[in-house]
């Protein structure tokens, strides 16, 4: 049997049906979009998402950015930046050979500096701030 | 669920013996529903326009391939969205067509619509990304998600609405998918249209540092292009009921080569603008080069991974350069930092781990195999290596220790914060060093334990010093930046929590790491002004400040550190602690925190160690208050030296093996044992070797010489080891004159 024997046959089976159920939805082209619809909502739930509740207020929302390399990098670098006692600051005088981790930290930095700017965090003057 | 709340389903039904997804049965029913109907319905004519439609996307994700960084996986959702936009465009005009019935005016309402509901899916998602994945997507990345989308749509309108009535294909829809001749003129499919119009976005996103006026310039273009030429398409309908339009129309589109060739000449444009991004945006580091085919060791679909998240940082990156430091948003610098370290980080889990060489190996019972974990070696809830590779299943035969339940990393107490330079404190050298033995605790008054309140509020230092922000915080206490008043001295004061002042022997543990520092003079050892217990009880260390950081966080975020820093580094480090060996004392928790690395502008790099909080000082070996008899197991699992983990009598020697464990981990990365817990981590100090450094690394310097020096360092048995930290120190500088004389 060709092939277009075959396709005359499962026209000649089926035609009836589909447009049957074309018709009541009322335009076939609906039924090629909901079921385009429900292909996209199951590869978009492959996009791996982690608990929002497990990660801090400040990390992006982005479904691309809740993969775990990602939030392992963030969690380090954060980590990092505490450990210093002059923060950021501190360490990328100590990574200038890096520029990999130079480029990193640099950049965490600009976005901690930026977000304790927006956010209106308290800042200490040595000068005037602190207690003795 | 993973460890990190990882949704991947939405739950599985039972199928046979094993299980099926049940987001992988709705992918194929939508699959299915999709070209079911095609087949039927439309018959040879609609899989002739979906095999069109998908030959396009498949040779616009061949020829983006060098330079795309969106998934396949998000290809295939765009395909898909696009597919849905036509129903949405379908049930958004079909209203419109009632109302406006037969009227001229109509295709200028509903072709414009549909031509910006096709963006619609690329819209939201640049808009969703908007604080990460936006920034990493290239020109050519844009381009594909347009025309991808317009393919989708395509395929669900041709094959429904337009297969049907055409008799025949031309050859064009042959040589060039998505594209067909009608009554002699060229007709661009959606996805030509919609790949244009995100052309021009995708071009002026990348250069969005030109101007806000550019961006919306560039962006209106393409889609103004298209819409168009796809109302020059309708021309017989509307030129009958406008007279001017058809002069209009046959002068700008003329015979619909217009969006064709532009789209083409926007492709050419993306790629090129890609190409420039990823040759000149990143700087020049081997965590940012892929391994060659030789040294690889990772899978191809983790390098392939690796590849994406490098070019995404590419595109990121050429964004995050263009601003200055106000400007720049936080969330661009963020998502630079996050895509470098995750480099770093494979980088340095590309460092695959070999079979441990064991020696001395007792015969043990069969135990649990470690687990192979991945790059989330740095989960806390692992004792691992900072930056260290995952671990590699043992090796056949070979006896792991038991698998006890892991243990939470302990916090790590770095007593360094402190500064370098001569000494201006101004303070006394230990002057508050009154005996704490004999005040019993039930003399003193203390904190409540339910206070509340911050410790800088609480504590009641001496007059003469001021207390400003807290700059780290260890299990054992915290450490505040200071000053002296009188002498404007910068000091770094460390304060134990006030929960440990009840018990005498964490405050003769505070008291004697100022007693050991106080006695110990060497320009590598962090200098202790004072110490004392204020009316409140609670214990302080007062010491220099140190601008700069400790090993541990330049090991972790850099991966590894090269030879000539190295060796700087461990030569002032083993000085140090030759002296406080001459002087009597070991340190016992030797670690890259424990190692300062003070810089000023004239000295970069220079070694303070610090927290001689447990250290012992051997003629106190028979004290009965000894603080830390034999017996008791005190330091850092990673670094603890064989006869430590036993509690059996340390001398010098414990601290060559530790400085040897932390000088492994500074040149290849990753500490020399790991285990999942620190038993398993003691189990293998006291039985296995760790692995050559060059069977990790394969390009250290200098293998023929440093390999041997390590595995000295961490001999097993004590006697094996350099006899002194004078003959290590010895045998580094000898590695930096041969270092020194090859340069």
């Amino acid at each position: 049997m060709s092939y277009l024997n075959l396709l005359n046959l499962l026209n000649s089976l089926n035609y009836l049906f589909a447009h049957d159920v074309a018709d009541k939805v009322g335009n076939p082209g609906v039924i090629g979009a909901i079921a385009a619809g429900l292909a996209m909502f199951a590869l978009l739930s492959g996009v791996a998402k982690i608990q929002r509740k497990s990660l801090p207020k400040e990390f992006p929302t982005d479904p691309e950015a809740l993969q775990a390399k990602y939030l392992l990098a963030y969690r380090q670098l954060q980590d990092a930046s505490k450990e210093s006692p002059e923060g950021v600051k501190g360490l990328l005088t100590a990574l200038k050979g890096n520029p990999a981790a130079y480029m990193a930290l640099e950049a965490f930095g600009k976005y901690q500096s930026k977000r304790d700017g927006n956010h209106g965090a308290k800042k200490i003057n040595p000068e005037k701030g602190g207690k003795a | 669920m993973s460890a990190e709340g990882q949704v991947n389903s939405w739950g599985t039904v039972p199928f046979g013996t094993s299980r099926l997804q049940v987001r992988h049965i709705v992918l194929w029913l939508g699959v299915a529903l999709w070209l079911v109907p095609t087949l039927v319905v439309t018959g040879i004519q609609g899989i002739a326009w979906f095999a069109f439609n998908l030959a396009f996307v498949l040779i616009l994700t061949i020829i983006a391939t060098p330079f795309r960084s969106i998934t396949i996986q998000k290809i295939g959702t765009l395909f898909f969205a696009g597919g849905l936009t036509m129903g949405l465009t379908v049930l958004a005009c079909l209203p419109l067509m009632k109302i406006l019935g037969a009227s001229p005016l109509r295709p200028f309402i509903t072709v414009p619509l549909e031509e910006i509901f096709k963006l619609l899916p690329l819209l939201f998602l640049l808009w969703r990304g908007r604080k990460f994945s936006s920034f990493t997507l290239g020109a050519t990345d844009i381009v594909l998600m347009g025309a991808i989308t317009g393919a989708g749509f395509a395929f669900v309108e041709d094959a429904y609405a337009h297969a049907a009535n055409h008799a025949t294909l031309n050859n064009l829809s042959v040589w060039l998918p998505s594209s067909e001749l009608i009554n002699g003129r060229i007709v661009s499919g959606h996805a030509i249209w919609t790949g244009l119009a995100a052309a021009t976005i995708g071009l002026g996103w990348l250069f969005r540092h030109l101007g806000k006026i550019f961006l919306l310039v560039t962006c209106c273009l393409g889609l103004v292009i298209s819409t168009t030429d796809h109302l020059a398409l309708n021309y017989n309908q509307t030129q009958g009921a406008l007279p001017w339009g058809a002069s209009f129309f046959n002068l700008i589109s003329v015979s619909g080569w217009l969006p064709l060739v532009l789209f083409l000449l926007c492709l050419a444009a993306s790629l090129g603008a890609d190409f420039f991004v990823q040759l000149r945006s990143l700087p020049s580091a081997k965590e940012f080069k892929l391994p060659a085919r030789k040294g690889r060791k990772d899978s191809l679909e983790s390098l392939w991974d690796s590849v994406l998240d490098l070019r995404r940082l590419a595109y990121a990156h050429f964004r995050y350069k263009h601003y200055d430091d106000n400007s720049c948003p936080a969330s661009l610098s963020l998502t630079v930092a996050l895509l470098a370290k995750r480099l770093i980080n494979r980088a340095v889990a590309a460092l695959d781990e070999p079979e441990l060489i064991v020696s001395n190996k007792p015969s043990q019972a069969e135990a649990s195999e470690s687990q192979a974990t991945s790059e989330q070696s740095g989960s806390p809830l692992t004792i691992r290596g900072p930056g260290e590779a995952p671990s590699m299943p043992r090796a056949a035969g070979q006896a792991a220790p038991p698998n006890f339940g892991k243990l939470s990393r302990s916090p790590q107490f770095n007593s360094a914060n402190a500064a370098n330079g001569p000494d201006l404190s101004g303070a006394t050298q230990v002057t508050g060093m009154g005996p704490i033995a004999g005040r019993p605790t039930g003399d003193r008054p203390f904190i409540m334990p339910f206070d509340q309140r911050p410790l800088i509020d609480i504590i009641d230092l001496p007059e003469q010093y001021e207390i400003f922000e807290q700059v780290s915080e260890g299990g054992m206490g915290v450490i505040f930046r200071g000053r002296h008043k009188r002498t404007e001295a910068r000091l770094a004061i460390k304060v134990m929590h006030p929960h440990l002042s009840t018990n005498d022997l964490h405050l003769r543990r505070f008291e004697q790491e100022a007693r050991t520092a106080s006695t110990l003079h060497h320009p590598n050892i962090v200098v202790v002004h004072d110490f004392g217990i204020t009316p409140k009880s609670i214990a302080y260390l007062v010491m220099e400040w140190l601008d700069g950081s400790n090993l541990d966080p330049v090991i972790r975020i850099g991966g590894t550190i090269s030879l000539a820093r190295f060796l700087h580094i461990f030569i002032q480090a083993t000085s140090a602690l030759a002296h406080a060996h001459r002087k009597g004392v070991i340190h016992r928790d030797i670690k890259p925190s424990n190692l300062i690395l003070a810089t000023t502008p004239e000295r970069p790099d220079f070694v303070k160690v610090v927290d001689f909080g447990i250290a012992k000082v051997l003629s106190e070996e028979d004290d009965a208050m000894n603080l830390t008899r034999t017996g008791d197991i005190l330091g850092s699992p990673l670094y603890m030296s064989p006869e430590q983990c036993m509690g059996n009598k340390m001398d010098a020697r414990s601290d060559i093996y530790s400085l040897g464990c932390v000088m492994y981990q500074a040149l290849v990365g990753i500490t020399p044992l790991k285990g999942e817990n620190a038993v398993q981590l003691i189990f293998r100090h006291v039985h296995d070797m760790p692995p050559r450094p060059s069977s990790i690394k394969a390009d250290i310097e200098l293998p023929e010489l440093m390999e041997p020096l390590l595995f000295k360092c961490l001999q097993k048995d004590p006697a094996k080891r350099f006899s002194t930290m004078d003959e290590l120190e010895a045998e580094l500088r000898r590695v930096q004159d041969i270092l020194k004389s090859m340069v």
